[in-house]
């Protein structure tokens, strides 16, 4: 639980040693692969122990209470969503720059100054570079609003080392069902895993959910998505974005070589209402 | 010339765009700038009204 933050950089630098050992047996995400990262790539996420950054910027496309934010997305996943708008660099934990925490700090602290009102850290995703996204914790200041944008995927013990790092868990809740999870994203077991850390989250601090909607996937993604939310975490804070464009591998599934249809989009949206849900713009 | 050969370069700038047949266009990893020409465009996007920084000084990626 996030009581204070005033001791979070001194925390945040144990924390951040703490994973950098743990990658000797990387259990980060649910995938649980428990290889040696140090040793090199070998895991699902194909990433090693180095960590890279493709995007750092401010940014105004997330959610209106989190705008401008400074955005640090760092290289490789361990999801493989074949519509990922980032899938070049998601799925490459090699693609974009070596991370530079000190001089990533100083941007941030800069963005800050100007005006950014909040720091965002995210992938790909961040929990495959847990170690990384610490020790920049560790270098900002105390009162500094941050965001961790996630997939929901992470483990528990990624859980422990996050908790109290971040103001805010912005997470992903991408499928209703294990098929579609298994089919459009290669990941096994997706709704017990994301369940379980969007309960943790919402008990552990604030929490925003995302759901993209997908052309096709209304009746067995959203559908599904909403009447949990609805009935598990009432009152969350729920972003639903229509802004599906088919990138990457998408076109590989029918469905999704086309954007999302206004009628589509507003019956998603009708079913949000009829459900209560705290939609956030 | 990548900032791994010079590290105090920070990262390019990315914003990207897709224009729809149909007029939509939809905006990923949208920069304060971006919006500003983005609602010059379509002063009636609502959805970009509300991203665009009123202040004179909008903060910038440093």
């Amino acid at each position: 639980m996030i009581a204070s933050m005033t001791n979070r950089p001194a925390r945040a630098r144990t924390n951040a040693a703490l994973a950098r050992s743990m990658l000797a047996e990387c259990r980060f995400c649910a995938h649980d692969c428990a290889v040696n990262r140090l040793a090199g790539p070998g895991g699902r996420c194909h990433a090693g122990a180095d960590t890279r950054c493709f995007c750092a910027q401010v940014e105004v496309t997330d959610e209106l209470e989190l705008i401008p934010t400074y955005a640090v997305a760092f290289s490789g996943c361990d999801l493989r969503c074949a519509f990922c708008i980032t899938g070049a660099e998601s799925w490459d934990a090699r693609a974009g720059e070596p991370f530079d925490a000190a001089k990533t700090a100083a941007r941030v602290v800069a963005a800050l100054e100007r005006g950014a009102r909040t720091v965002m850290v995210l992938g790909g995703e961040p929990t495959v570079h847990l170690h990384a996204a610490l020790e920049l914790v560790s270098l900002l200041p105390s009162d500094a609003r941050l965001v961790w944008k996630t997939n929901a995927h992470g483990s528990g013990q990624a859980r422990s080392l996050l908790d109290g790092m971040f103001d805010v868990w912005l997470a992903d809740y991408k499928f209703g069902n294990d098929h579609c999870a298994r089919n459009l994203a290669q990941i096994p077991d997706y709704t017990a895993v994301t369940r379980e850390n969007l309960c943790w989250a919402a008990s552990h601090g604030e929490l925003i959910v995302r759901h993209l909607l997908m052309p096709g996937h209304l009746e067995c993604c959203w559908k599904p998505v909403a009447n949990w939310l609805a009935a598990e975490l009432p009152g969350v804070k729920m972003n639903l974005r229509a802004g599906f464009w088919p990138a990457w591998q998408a076109r590989r599934h029918e469905e999704l070589r086309v954007p999302i249809r206004p009628d589509e989009s507003e019956a998603a949206f009708d079913l949000a209402r009829k459900l209560g849900l705290n939609l956030i713009p | 010339m990548t900032t791994a050969d010079h590290p105090d370069i920070p990262p390019p700038l990315v914003t990207e765009l897709l224009l729809l047949p149909d007029g939509r266009i939809l905006a990923q990893n949208l920069t304060p700038v971006m919006a500003a020409i983005l609602l010059e465009l379509n002063p009636n996007e609502e959805a970009i009204r509300r991203r665009v920084i009123k202040p004179s000084n909008p903060p910038k990626t440093p």
